[in-house]
């Protein structure tokens, strides 16, 4: 693809897009109390 | 009964004349058996001619051949010239008999239904031009309503209008009826009253939380726009036809997740020891986790401008998509740079979906409720928190509900001004009017001077009309309600 500075950005915008639900798997294989820190929800 | 009708246009000028004819000859008809009455109606100007018609009603059918056939028919006719100068075409006769007789007896000639015979006896349903089946004929004005055209579209679209009465015209009245009581502890005080609006506006704590919802609203949507705007520009510019559909595919398929859902996991990753925090200590880029981007209007804000971005990017795309390359090309061929050829041709002619996206995003982030209920903290409150407060903690349902009504007027004059001040884009579209000439000289690509292609529109013209319906079109029209008289030519 032509314009590799919108690419980027494109691709950039689709990672945040995706962030949340990345996070997802986390939480679907940990049973909250032995999960690591950064499962846990914010304080 | 039997009733034949024979139309006559008469040329302007002429109705004296016409009228004399029919008073003065005799007609012979009275002593005709079957014979009931007769009439000469005279009807509206039509062009260049006034329509008569002539009522001639009889007892029956055979009643009327039989005169047809009779001396007094021809004693009737004789000496009757048609003049050329009188009438504007031939006149025309129509016959009717009656059909089914009306409950009112008394009604007489107006109460039948009346069929329209021609030619072989096909019938239809008659409405004649003078209003003549429509005025005392035993139809009532609400059935003449319903067989008006108005009153068909009305019957076809009843149903859904009926839905949108119930859910949403019924709330917004109980609402609005709710703002104008008063909460006495248990119950509430039916006097009308316009004391919340006075305590709503006057007390600095619902000012705040209302300008504070606008400033979230106007932050959230800046934001949105102006991040979806390259990516809707590059699916539309840079990506192959055939794989445009697979990125607005990958764009939509986050939001298939419950929203609340989102929200809360935009609250894990912004926390202090969420992922933001921990890949940028990790990095040594900071040396303590950051404190804006958590419980306060900062996280509102991306947390909404999340959750809104693919209703940025798709009316920007549509109307990115509806752009004629050609008249790109012919900026660069007049010798305009990239930028400048982006700003007074691809931006301008971008608007209609960047107005939508901006409508869209903007109207219902003011009211959220969920996102600074969850990210929100205290510095993140919004309006419609404490709409939520009044109502369901607080159990002051009027003061709730003078707040939603203050902000629906709010969010409605807001728009409206912000509208008002698109006075700028409309003069920057304006000006790419020149550019659009001098691409209807340069005929595109088809080797055709002269000619606009096919497809080429006038830029200003180049964001409605034909093409494929999009968001685009729903802020359009958005646009043209809200946008003053002439101006939504944008």
């Amino acid at each position: 693809m032509k314009a590799r500075p919108l690419t980027f950005f494109a691709l950039l915008y689709l990672f945040v897009l995706y962030a949340p639900i990345l996070l997802l798997p986390l939480f679907a294989f940990n049973d909250g109390t032995s999960s690591p820190s950064r499962c846990r929800a914010s304080r | 009964m039997y009733l034949t009708m024979n139309r006559f246009r008469v040329i302007l000028g002429q109705e004296d004349a016409f009228e004399a004819m029919w008073t003065t000859r005799d007609s012979h008809l009275k002593s005709v058996p079957g014979f009931v009455s007769f009439h000469l109606m005279r009807g509206e100007v039509d062009g260049d001619a006034r329509l008569y018609a002539s009522h001639t009603l009889w007892a029956s059918k055979d009643a009327f051949l039989d005169w047809t056939k009779s001396e007094a028919f021809r004693a009737a006719h004789k000496g009757v010239k048609p003049s050329e100068a009188m009438y504007d075409g031939p006149p025309v006769l129509e016959c009717f008999e009656s059909g089914r007789r009306s409950k009112r007896p008394d009604a007489g000639l107006a109460c039948l239904v009346l069929r329209r015979r021609r030619g072989i006896g096909c019938s239809v349903p008659y409405r004649g031009p003078f209003g003549f089946a429509s005025r005392g004929t035993g139809m009532n004005a609400f059935t003449r309503a319903l067989r008006s055209e108005g009153g068909k579209g009305l019957t076809m679209v009843s149903p859904p209008l009926v839905y949108a009465l119930l859910l949403l015209a019924a709330p917004l009245a109980t609402i609005i009826l709710f703002s104008f009581w008063t909460q006495n502890f248990l119950e509430i005080d039916r006097t009308f009253t316009i004391a919340n609006y006075a305590e709503a506006l006057s007390d600095p704590l619902y000012r705040e939380l209302m300008l504070r919802s606008l400033r979230i609203s106007a932050s959230v949507t800046a934001v949105t726009v102006i991040l979806a705007f390259p990516v809707a520009y590059f699916i539309s510019f840079h990506v192959r036809p055939d794989r445009k559909s697979l990125w607005l595919f990958l764009i939509t398929i986050p939001f298939w997740t419950s929203y609340l859902i989102r929200v809360f996991l935009w609250r894990v990753i912004l926390a202090f020891d969420g992922p933001v925090n921990g890949t940028l200590m990790g990095l040594g880029i900071i040396d303590e986790p950051l404190t804006f981007i958590l419980y306060n209007a900062n996280a509102v804000v991306i947390t909404l401008a999340h959750a809104f971005a693919p209703f940025a990017i798709l009316p920007i795309f549509v109307s990115l998509e509806k752009i004629d390359r050609s008249l790109l090309e012919a900026a660069r061929d007049l010798g305009e740079s990239k930028a400048m050829t982006f700003l007074r041709v691809t931006l301008p002619l971008a608007m209609p979906g960047v107005l939508a996206a901006v409508l869209i995003v903007s109207i219902p982030t003011v009211g959220d409720y969920v996102t600074p209920r969850l990210v929100g903290g205290s510095g993140g409150t919004m309006i419609a928190n404490m709409i939520y407060a009044q109502i369901f903690d607080l159990n002051d349902r009027p003061m709730g509900a003078t707040l939603a009504v203050l902000a629906m007027a709010i969010v409605a004059l807001t728009l409206i001004w912000g509208i008002s001040r698109l006075r700028f884009w409309l003069w920057l579209a304006e000006g790419c009017g020149a550019l659009g000439g001098a691409g209807r000289r340069i005929g595109g690509d088809r080797g055709d001077p002269g000619v606009l292609p096919a497809g080429a529109r006038h830029p200003r013209r180049a964001g409605d009309g034909a093409g494929a319906p999009g968001a685009g079109d729903l802020g359009l029209g958005l646009i043209f309600v809200m946008v003053p008289k002439g101006r939504a030519g944008i």
